[in-house]
């Protein structure tokens, strides 16, 4: 007995087949016929039938009756359509066809959401541009400059489509790791540099936090994608500043531990509770407790996490409870001391 | 070059990025000419030879990066590139055809003037043969081969000195780490980039107040680095 997948993907050994047969086959699975008796020109006569009369999506089954007497044939046709109606029915029931079907088009959405995604945001990115490089040019002419409120005004507008421009970010980040896109290009780079870099990046959202720095000089350099952990680190920077109040402070951290280096960010402010702890950095996970009063995609984390992992770190959200603070960090392999890079002498 | 009222080319499509950046330029104090295509960049440039190029990646009739290159084998104008975020290997490549700097999209006036004031001093410096690179309490005298810190003498390897001063002479502007690899360790060390990380961590311990959060020499992460000109130089008041 032979059994034929629906798509005509996975053949079994056809080789044993003789061409009749496969004719019958292949007349099935086009179907042209849902149902064939063929004589294989070797002596043994075939029964070949599809699964379900109702869908192809079950396959094609052959099955070699050897070389049975005309008499017996009848009684034996009827005997195996009735073994495959049952069985039909039966996989019917369990919802096989929809399931197969189903998987099929979601991937098919799936690829058209993204496809979407990734050509909207750059079509958003343009006027984003004129907006805030028009923002800036604002703020600076003389009419606006002397005016605290239009001056004011400026800066919403420049605060505001930066935020715009992250979140359009984001959302380009998350299809590329969901399309498993992520690729880093690894180099030594200074640990420090990764932190600083974020820091400025994000120096104007941070203006109305009380910031601390905690750095140890002489950190082993790590061998990373620098711009894809920079990413992630702003990410985490982000949510300290959202999540804790304006004036609170905001102590970040660079140091070694172990085998690791470790750059985390500590605020002061909503914490997470037990259930929170467990589910930051899932995808669109956002906590209930706040979610009403701050906005955001439940995205960031997440996205923060898929780049620590795709550089061989880990990340990790710690607090002692809500509205008790929250550390977030990442930790960084540094491999063994004799591996950091070296040069010869100075000359 | 017209330090007075510098012309500057700017080459995008789009019509509202280069309505902001006319109007950004001009408050600066720029005679800005605007070109809509590749084509018709050039033809500006040669017709009336700018003082700097703002050159937008994405045009309609041929590559920024084409542009660029053209542009490169006659003149030697500071260009600034417009480019889009999340591709460093672009930026280097850039880089390496000529532009001056870059500023990703979106970007602040500010941040634009700064990248290209620096990139246009450095055209006036090369030319006028000025000696002295003058970055905050950082001074790098090029033809004594002495760089001092408020006026305190630092002693640098040559191989210290060396980065250092090829990093002064683009003052305000990146340096990619192959033309720093190139020019201090020869091709050869082309990739390694550890080199750069530890002479810059020595570099930054002989220069920096704070090595840990350096003012002065800043990384460009997967591009290089850039010796920072302070704010107040760059300040137009307006």
């Amino acid at each position: 007995m032979v059994l034929f997948g629906a798509g005509g993907d996975a053949k079994p050994d056809q080789g044993m087949l003789t061409q009749r047969v496969h004719s019958a086959i292949a007349e099935v699975q086009s179907g042209r016929t849902f149902a064939t008796t063929v004589d294989d020109a070797g002596g043994d006569i075939w029964l070949v039938r599809r699964v379900s009369q109702k869908t192809a999506d079950f396959g094609v089954i052959a099955i070699d009756l050897g070389s049975i007497p005309a008499a017996a044939l009848d009684e034996m046709r009827q005997r195996v359509d009735g073994v495959l109606a049952d069985a039909a029915a039966t996989l019917e029931r369990l919802g096989v066809a929809r399931a197969l079907n189903e998987a099929k088009m979601r991937s098919e959405t799936e690829l058209l959401r993204e496809a979407l995604i990734g050509s909207v945001s750059h079509e958003l990115r343009t006027p984003l541009a004129s907006i805030l490089g028009a923002a800036t040019v604002l703020s600076k002419s003389a009419a606006v400059a002397k005016d605290e409120r239009l001056t004011a005004l400026a800066s919403v507008v420049r605060d505001e489509s930066e935020r715009l421009n992250n979140d359009i970010q984001n959302l380009l980040d998350a299809t590329r790791i969901s399309r498993e896109q992520i690729r880093p290009r690894q180099e030594w780079i200074e640990p420090q540099d990764i932190v600083n870099s974020a820091l400025e990046r994000r120096r104007r959202r941070l203006s109305g936090h009380r910031l601390a720095l905690d750095m140890d000089s002489n950190l082993p350099f790590i061998y990373v994608d620098a711009v894809l952990v920079e990413q992630a680190f702003v990410q985490i920077v982000d949510n300290a500043a959202k999540y804790s109040p304006a004036g609170s402070p905001i102590t970040i951290a660079a140091k070694r531990n172990g085998r690791d280096v470790v750059l985390s960010v500590h605020d002061e402010g909503a914490g997470l509770t037990a259930k929170e702890s467990a589910q930051i950095g899932e995808r669109f996970f956002r906590g209930e407790r706040l979610a009403a009063t701050t906005s955001g995609s439940g995205l960031g984390l997440w996205i923060a996490k898929a780049f620590v992992g795709a550089n061989g770190g880990k990340m990790e959200a710690v607090s002692a409870g809500a509205e008790q603070g929250t550390t977030v960090s990442i930790h960084l392999p540094f491999a063994t001391p004799a591996s950091q890079p070296e040069v010869g002498p100075d000359d | 070059m017209t330090e007075a009222n510098p012309l500057v080319l700017v080459v995008d499509d789009e019509v509202q990025i280069r309505r902001f950046l006319r109007a950004g330029l001009e408050l600066d104090g720029f005679v800005v000419q605007d070109a809509e295509t590749g084509g018709e960049a050039l033809r500006w440039a040669t017709l009336k030879p700018p003082d700097l190029v703002i050159l937008d990646l994405g045009l309609p009739d041929m590559d920024g990066a084409e542009v660029l290159e053209r542009l490169r084998s006659w003149s030697s104008v500071p260009i600034i590139v417009l480019s889009v975020r999340s591709n460093e290997a672009e930026k280097v490549r850039l880089l390496e055809s000529g532009a001056d700097d870059y500023v990703v999209k979106p970007f602040g006036m500010a941040e634009l003037l700064a990248r290209a004031h620096a990139a246009m001093r450095r055209h006036v410096r090369v030319s006028s043969g000025e000696p002295v690179v003058k970055v905050g309490p950082l001074a790098i005298d090029l033809a004594a081969r002495i760089v001092t810190i408020n006026g305190a003498r630092v002693m640098l390897t040559p191989k210290e000195y060396r980065l250092l001063q090829l990093l002064a002479q683009h003052a305000g502007n990146v340096v990619t780490h192959q033309f720093l690899l190139k020019e201090v360790w020869g091709s050869p060390h082309l990739h390694d980039t550890h080199y750069l990380r530890i002479f810059v961590r020595k570099l930054r311990q002989k220069i920096e107040t704070d090595p840990t959060q350096p003012r002065i020499l800043l990384t460009e992460l997967g591009v290089g680095y850039r010796l920072v000109v302070p704010e107040p130089a760059t300040a137009a008041a307006s």
